[in-house]
C-alpha cells in the first residue's frame, strides 16, 4: 500500500500538498495519528531542502541522500518523539543536521578520499526547463564550482551555519536550535563566515 | 566605532538586528568610511550570490529507495513483535511464568492442606462450645431459685439475675476467710 502510494507521487500532486496546505506541524499530527499520506507530503516538502542541506556539509551527492533516507525513515519509525513544542522543521533538521556531523565525523578518521568529491561538475543535475545557451551554462557551472568550493573551504562549525541562513533561509533562532549553540556565537559565525566567503568569492561579486 | 566592531555588525546590519541606536552608529562609521561602505556591499552580494546557487535536488530513486527500506522495517518490527510474544505468556517471560506457576500450585496446595486438617476442627470446637454455653445458660432461666454458683461454666450471664438470689458464700474463699 505504502509502495503504490509513493509510486504515485512523482506522477501527481497530493491533495494534502496542493490544495489545503497544511503546516508541517499539522501534518506531522496527522501522521502521528496514523494517515501515512502526511507522512509522504511531508518527505515531498523536504526531501530536496535537507538533501541540499546535508550536501553542502559532506560534500557527496549520493551520500547525502543516504542521509536524508536514514532521516525519513526515522521520521517514519520514530514519529512519536516530536513534540509539538518546536517547529517541525527545526526537528528535521536537526535529525538531518546530526546525521550529517556523525558522516563527517567518520570522514575525518577514515580520511579516504571518494570518487564524488573530485568535482562538483561530474554529478548530474536537472537542467532548467528554459535550456540556456551552452556559454551560459558554462558560466553557470564555473560559478556553482567557485561557490561550492568556497563553501566546502569554510570550517565545519562555520559551514553549518552559514548554509542554514544563507541557502536555507532559516532564521537565526531556528539555527540556534538546530546546532545547540548559543544566539550570540550563532551570529558571530555567521558574520565571519560571510566575511571568509566574501573573501574566497571577490572575483564573482 | 572602531574597525573591528565595525566588522563584526556587518552581518547584524545586513539582517537588521540592530538595534535603533547600534544602527545609526554603524550607519555613521559606513559614511566616514568608503571602503566599508564598498564592503558592506560585497558582503551583501555574496549573500546573494549563495542563495543564487545550484540546488542539489534527489533523485529519482530517492521514492523507491526509501520505500523498500520503511517495508523493511516494518517486516522487521512485525517479526520482532512476533517473537516476543511466541516468548511471552499472558506478558511474562519463559523463566518468570514457570516460577509464578510454581508459586501458585505451592500457595493452592498449602491453602488446600489447611483447610483439610485443621479449619474443620476448629469449626466443631467452635460449635461445640457454643451449644454448650446455650446448654448451661438455659436452666439458669428457668429454675431461677436454684444455686446459680454451681454452674459448671463460669462464663454464663449473669447480669440479668438479681443480685439477692446468688449465693456464692460455699463457692468462694476469700483471703479473709483463711486467715
Amino acid at each position: 500500500m505504502m509502495n503504490q502510494q509513493l509510486q504515485n507521487l512523482s506522477t501527481q500532486q497530493l491533495d494534502m500538498n496542493s490544495k489545503f496546505q497544511y503546516t508541517d506541524e499539522e501534518l506531522i499530527s496527522r501522521f502521528q495519528n496514523g494517515d501515512e499520506q502526511a507522512y509522504i507530503a511531508l518527505v515531498n516538502r523536504y526531501k530536496d531542502k535537507l538533501i541540499n542541506f546535508v550536501y553542502r556539509l559532506v560534500n557527496d551527492r549520493d551520500q547525502a541522500e543516504d542521509i536524508i533516507q536514514d532521516t525519513m525513515l526515522k521520521l517514519y519509525t520514530h514519529k512519536h518523539y516530536y513534540r509539538n513544542i518546536a517547529k517541525f522543521s527545526t526537528w528535521i533538521y536537526t535529525i538531518a543536521g546530526n546525521f550529517a556531523k556523525t558522516e563527517l565525523r567518520k570522514k575525518k578518521t577514515r580520511k579516504v578520499t571518494n570518487n564524488s568529491q573530485l568535482g562538483y561538475e561530474d554529478r548530474d543535475y536537472d537542467p532548467p526547463s528554459n535550456e540556456p545557451s551552452p556559454q551560459k551554462l558554462v558560466e553557470d557551472d564555473f560559478i556553482n564550482t567557485k561557490i561550492h568550493d568556497a563553501i566546502d573551504n569554510l570550517p565545519d562549525h562555520f559551514r553549518i551555519v552559514t548554509v542554514l541562513r544563507d541557502i536555507e533561509k532559516l532564521s537565526y533562532e531556528e539555527i540556534s536550535s538546530i546546532v545547540e549553540i548559543p544566539l550570540g556565537t550563532v551570529k558571530s559565525r555567521i558574520n565571519r563566515a560571510r566575511l571568509q566567503l566574501q573573501k574566497d568569492l571577490k572575483e564573482l561579486i | 566605532m572602531n574597525r573591528y566592531e565595525f566588522e563584526d555588525k556587518i552581518s547584524d546590519y545586513i539582517d537588521n538586528q540592530l538595534s535603533v541606536s547600534e544602527r545609526k552608529a554603524f550607519e555613521d562609521f559606513l559614511n566616514s568610511d568608503n571602503e566599508a561602505k564598498e564592503l558592506v556591499e560585497s558582503v551583501r552580494k555574496t549573500i546573494k550570490l549563495l542563495s543564487s546557487a545550484e540546488t542539489v535536488k534527489s533523485s529519482n530513486e530517492f521514492l523507491p529507495n526509501l520505500t523498500s527500506r520503511i517495508n523493511s522495517e516494518k517486516k522487521n518490527i512485525s517479526k520482532r513483535s512476533k517473537q516476543k510474544t511466541s516468548n511471552h505468556f499472558f506478558g511474562f517471560t519463559r523463566t518468570n511464568a514457570s516460577l509464578m506457576v510454581v508459586l501458585l500450585v505451592c500457595f493452592v496446595s498449602v491453602s488446600l492442606n489447611l483447610l483439610s486438617t485443621e479449619g474443620p476442627t476448629i469449626q466443631s470446637n467452635i460449635v461445640s462450645n457454643t451449644s454448650n454455653q446455650i446448654k448451661d445458660t438455659t436452666p439458669q432461666f428457668s429454675n431461677s431459685n436454684t444455686n446459680l454458683a454451681s454452674t459448671t461454666s463460669d462464663t454464663s450471664d449473669t447480669t440479668s439475675i438479681p443480685r439477692s438470689n446468688i449465693k456464692l458464700d460455699k463457692k468462694i474463699k476469700l483471703v479473709k476467710n483463711q486467715r
